[in-house]
């Protein structure tokens, strides 16, 4: 019997799927099929589902329905959608001024996103450009720093500042132009010397040239610091030939040294220069360089004789 | 069918006309709320005013003939039903006691609704040899009028697989048809 049945089965769906779009349209709108196709319990059963489940509405749920519906059609035109069912609905509720809330909802939150993403987008514009520069050390000193070390943090190495190695290099020259000074010190006071010499009282110039060379070793200390501080300058290696300048000025300045110099100058006839003080000079000798020479007292006790020393 | 004038109705139902949107109710509505029932929906009547507040938020995005519009509603239905349906299944909801719907219940034709009961009764068992699909093919062939490719698009299926499964419901149904009470 399962079997005939079967057979039965596999023949109807044969017959079926032989049929066209066309024909199943008919046939599934409750038309009558074509003469002799045997298909006619198909069209009834249409028809009669058709009749069973497409009957008319209620006349309360359609005016319901359409009450909903209109409200939700002119809230729409406001954007505005109500979350209500049908059956709750009583009449037309109040219409929301202004934009809905879901809307402003999302407006605000577009407008955040917007911001934070030109604030980050800002931010990696400002550092993707400035990290190249810093890498090339273009920056200010401090603003190079600053960045070196923040993108430090981060696993980036560029270039500090120059502070560092320029205030090393500056330190160095700086001993050097210190060394520098001293020795011109030196110098002047070796000079001073030599022309309070009876030898050098014509010629005075010879020594004192070494009068001048503290300018000139200032000079030499500033364009050391200079180029130090512009890091084209190893400031050890200036510092080095700075030393090694003083020495050989030391040396020369020892040469030309009279065998008296530095001594207090007694004679009358060594004139000293104008506004100058010897090292050995005491305290009648500088009164007598003064307009007040004259009034100083004939007799005092330990001192020279008036008229001594003056010029 | 509102025939001809469709697309004139279908231009006012976009401004908001009431009488425009009275129309698409009337001609469509019924249909839609016989599928529902055909699918034994627990509340076809809130499921159908749903399914055109759906159809008054997306008219904008709509565009075709009085058979597309017909066809993109049961696709609204059809996709209603089974969000209906999954919704129900997460949150069920417990049925309210007999005496108390009869008590509501509004006094009506008793023929009438008899005959329309035997009806149901009648399809149902027709129905009850069918697979879920091949009932959901039949319906929104038979009461939706979606032709095949519509029913594919609607069930997210080829439209092989859609006529495969109406042969095979048809096939059913003439052999259940013998033996169910007419």
């Amino acid at each position: 019997m399962d079997g005939c049945a079967h057979d039965v089965y596999q023949g109807e769906m044969k017959s079926l799927g032989k049929l066209s779009e066309q024909e199943l349209d008919r046939l599934f709108s409750g038309k009558a099929p074509a003469e002799n196709s045997g298909l006619d319990d198909i069209s009834a059963l249409a028809r009669k589902v058709q009749s069973a489940f497409t009957g008319g509405i209620d006349p309360a749920v359609e005016s319901t329905h359409l009450a909903a519906l209109m409200q939700r059609v002119n809230l729409t035109e406001k954007g505005d959608l109500a979350a209500m069912p049908a059956s709750k609905v009583t009449g037309p509720g109040l219409q929301a001024s202004g934009l809905p809330k879901l809307r402003r909802r999302f407006m605000l939150e577009s407008l955040f996103a917007t911001l934070a993403a030109k604030i980050a987008a800002g931010g990696l514009a400002v550092v993707m450009a400035a990290v190249p520069v810093a890498a090339t050390g273009n920056f200010p000193d401090q603003m190079q720093t600053g960045i070196s070390q923040a993108v430090e943090k981060v696993g980036i190495h560029i270039p500090a500042g120059e502070s560092d190695e320029a205030d090393e290099a500056a330190d160095d020259s700086q001993n050097a132009l210190d060394e520098a000074a001293e020795e011109a010190t030196d110098a002047v006071s070796d000079g001073d010397g030599a022309a309070g010499d009876a030898e050098g009282a014509a010629d005075g110039d010879t020594e004192g040239n070494e009068g001048n060379e503290p300018n000139e070793n200032a000079g030499f200390g500033q364009s050391v610091a200079a180029d130090a501080r512009d890091g084209g300058v190893d400031g050890q290696q200036v510092s080095e030939a700075a030393r090694a300048q003083a020495e050989e000025r030391k040396a020369a300045g020892q040469a030309h040294r009279p065998e008296n110099a530095g001594r207090p100058t007694t004679s009358p006839t060594s004139p000293a220069p104008a506004n100058t003080v010897s090292p050995g000079q005491k305290g009648l000798d500088k009164a007598a360089d003064t307009p007040a020479a004259s009034h100083i007292p004939a007799n005092v006790p330990g001192g020279r004789p008036a008229g001594a020393g003056r010029p | 069918m509102i025939g001809e004038q469709f697309p004139t109705v279908l231009a006012a139902a976009r401004t908001g006309a009431e009488w425009a949107w009275t129309e698409l109710y009337r001609n469509f509505a019924p249909a839609v709320l016989g599928y529902l029932r055909a699918q034994k929906a627990p509340e076809p009547e809130d499921l159908t005013a749903e399914v055109f507040f759906h159809v008054v938020k997306s008219l904008g995005q709509f565009n075709g003939g009085e058979s597309q519009f017909r066809s993109w509603i049961f696709v609204i239905a059809h996709r209603k039903v089974i969000d209906d349906s999954r919704s129900r299944k997460r949150r069920p909801v417990e049925p309210a006691p007999y005496e108390t719907l009869e008590a509501q219940a509004a006094g009506g034709n008793v023929e009438d609704e008899a005959l329309e009961q035997l009806s149901e009764v009648y399809f149902r068992r027709l129905m009850v040899d069918l697979t879920p699909e091949q009932r959901d093919v039949l319906l929104l062939r038979i009461l939706g009028g979606l032709t095949a490719p519509e029913i594919g698009e609607a069930m997210g299926r080829r439209t092989g697989a859609i006529e495969a499964l109406q042969r095979r419901a048809l096939a059913k149904l003439r052999k259940a048809g013998g033996r169910a009470p007419v």
